[in-house]
Formats: C-alpha cells, structure tokens, sequence
C-alpha cells in the first residue's frame, strides 16, 4: 500500500482549516501533518515536518501565502504547494505559478474533486480548478510575454520532448502520455524533468505556458 | 440535544463544517442544504434549534435570511458565518407585534414577545380584503394606464 499523503494546512480561517482537517483525516491514504495559521508558521512548520504537500491560502496576516510560497520553494524545492484560496484573481494565480506552486484551487469546489485533484498530485499531476485553467488558456492567447529566461544554446528540445509538451499543454496526465506515445509514465517523467531543467522552469503549468507563448507546440493546442 | 441545520454554497467549507460539528455529541446534525428556497422547505418540516448559514454570492447576508425566516414563520437562532474571515454572527430571530410600549422593554430584556406576528397568509388574505374594500395598489393603477 502506498505511503499516505502528508499534507500541511495554511490559512488563518480557523473553521475552513479544521472542516478540511477533519474531511481529510477521514480519508484513505491521506493525513494532516500539521497546520499553520499564517506564512510565517507555514515555513516554520514545513520545516519541522517536511510534509509531501502544502495546501496554502493566499490571504493571511503576517505573511501572505505567495511570500509563504516563495520561501518553502527556494529552501524545499520537493514540496509541492497548491494554493487554496477564495481569490479568483489573475494576478494572484500567475503570481502563485510563477513563485512555483503546482496547483491553484477555489474553496468553492466539491470535496470529490479536490481528493481527485490531491490524489493528481501524487501521480505527479497539476491541480487547477476549471475557471483558472480557463484563465491559464487566456493567457496563452495574449501576446507573447516571457515567463521564463530564455533557453541557451544547446538546450533545445528533442522531438520527443516536444511531443510530450504538446500532450501537457493539452491537459494529459503522465499516465494519458505515457499511452498516446507507447512509453512508461517514468519515462514521461523523465522527458518532463529534462524539459524543466533545460527551459529553467519550475513545474508543468510554467512549461506549457511557456511553450505555448514560444510556439513550441503546434498550434492547434492552443485553439482548444 | 441541539439541532444544527447547515445552509452554505462552498461544499468544500459545508461538509467540512459538518465533520467538525458531528464530533460534538450534544450536537444532532439533521440537514445542510446549498439553496435557500429548499433549505426553508426542509426546515420548516424539521424545526432544528439553529441553522448556520455561510453567505456568499447565492445565499444573502445572515441579517436577511433571519427576516426571510421570519416572513416564512420560522423563529429559528440564526449563526452567520462566512469564508472571508473568523466572525460569527447570532441572530435570535423573534417577531411580534407591539401593543404597547412595556412590550418593547420586554423584547429588550429578552423576555420575548408575547404577541405574535400575523402569518404571512393572514398578511395576504388583509391584502385580499382591501383589494376587494376597492383599495389601489401602485402597481395596479400603473396597469390601467
């Protein structure tokens, strides 16, 4: 059996914290390894228990969850931080993608989509809820604007890589790539580290972005 | 034994509520509802003690479901909360009818109010009435025009 899922939970929402608490605590394969009330004491905290996820509001007292975000990141590259939060602002959810976060979900979603999108997470799959994925597509449309330095000579590509970048800009999980190409999820892995290694990214949203911005991908993905 | 309603949109916030709440053995959960309308339906079948009501773009300020309850004769506590910040808001909600000022003072005291309110029915049935007395509404002489 797998190992459970260790999640730390930040927001200064006392009710909102200990109602996902408990939900969580009631589900299999998945456990509360601690809570923080602001960002400061997420990093505290993070520190202390090395949790595999950190849910994190964005609004909160002291340090706000973006800033919380930045400095996990930086000192705990590993840990995987989805924001949690009621704010459906763009600049917050680019903000929280371009500090390194893997996921951007609303508090108003269903508890059955949010252990699909942690049970994503552990297949090593981003978290979005719909109306932000939208946004993402939005953006994509926008003129070209870097997100990422620009590659240097010698770390383009391969065809292969590319492939699977066009399957990640079209939503495919690891496994749903894995299929389309004929090759083992660790295999996709592995094209996708590459990938992030050579365009100095931090996660797949930033990938597919940049991708899709760049025209490394062809553009039918971008109409969809 | 307190009976606890639940009327929240946020599913995410309401079920987690709920968890919370059913560890409490004085507390009896029996409904939580994300639309107004049926959530009166089922509470006047169910009488609980206190619906907790998290407001948000489809469900109205606390303040406002109270005087909803009201017109619906339903006299139950309400507990206002919301996803934005830590405050609880507890609404009592009673309605009566005034006969003199010592009814007042009561009400101040908390002593409730010993005259009820007329039921919304009745309300509509004096409506009726003064329709047939030949009173105008606004409404209607605009119609004639």
């Amino acid at each position: 059996m797998a190992e459970p899922l260790r999640i730390l939970l930040v927001d200064d929402h006392i009710l909102f914290r200990k109602g996902v608490a408990s939900l969580i605590v009631s589900h299999q394969g998945m456990e509360v390894a601690g809570e923080a009330g602001d960002g400061l004491e997420a990093v505290a905290q993070a520190r202390k228990v090395m949790p595999d996820v950190i849910l994190m509001d964005i609004s909160m007292p002291k340090c706000n969850g973006l800033e919380a975000t930045r400095l996990i990141k930086r000192e705990m590259p590993h840990v995987k931080i989805i924001m949690l939060t009621v704010s459906d602002d763009d600049r917050d959810l680019f903000a929280a993608i371009k500090d390194g976060a893997e996921g951007y979900l609303l508090k108003n979603l269903e508890p059955r989509q949010f252990f699909d999108m942690l049970e994503g997470i552990r297949q090593g799959e981003v978290a979005i809820s719909g109306v932000m994925a939208s946004k993402i597509l939005h953006e994509f449309r926008q003129p070209e604007q870097s997100l990422a330095q620009p590659s240097e000579e010698g770390d383009e590509l391969t065809s292969r890589e590319i492939e699977v970048l066009e399957l990640v800009v079209e939503g495919n999980t690891n496994k749903e790539i894995a299929e389309s190409l004929s090759i083992t999820e660790n295999t996709v892995k592995i094209h996708l580290r590459n990938i992030l290694e050579k365009l100095h990214l931090q996660n797949r949203i930033q990938a597919a972005v940049y991708a899709v911005r760049q025209g490394l991908v062809g553009h039918s993905q971008q109409a969809q | 034994m307190k009976r606890i309603f639940l009327l929240s949109s946020h599913p995410l916030f309401g079920q987690g509520v709920e968890s919370l709440l059913r560890r409490e053995t004085e507390l009896d959960i029996v409904g939580r509802e994300s639309d107004i309308d049926r959530a009166i339906a089922r509470i006047k079948k169910l009488r609980p003690d206190a619906v907790i009501v998290d407001s948000n773009d489809s469900i109205p300020d606390p303040a406002l479901v109270v005087m909803r309850f009201l017109r619906e004769g339903l006299e139950t506590m309400v507990i206002g909360v919301n996803l934005w910040d830590n405050v609880v808001c507890v609404y009592r909600g009673q309605q009566g009818v005034i006969k003199e000022v010592r009814d007042l003072v009561q009400a101040i005291h908390g002593e409730g109010l010993k005259v009820p309110p007329p039921s919304a029915r009745r309300r509509g049935s004096s409506l009726e009435s003064a329709l047939k007395l030949g009173f105008q509404l606004p409404w209607n002489k605009t119609q004639k025009k």
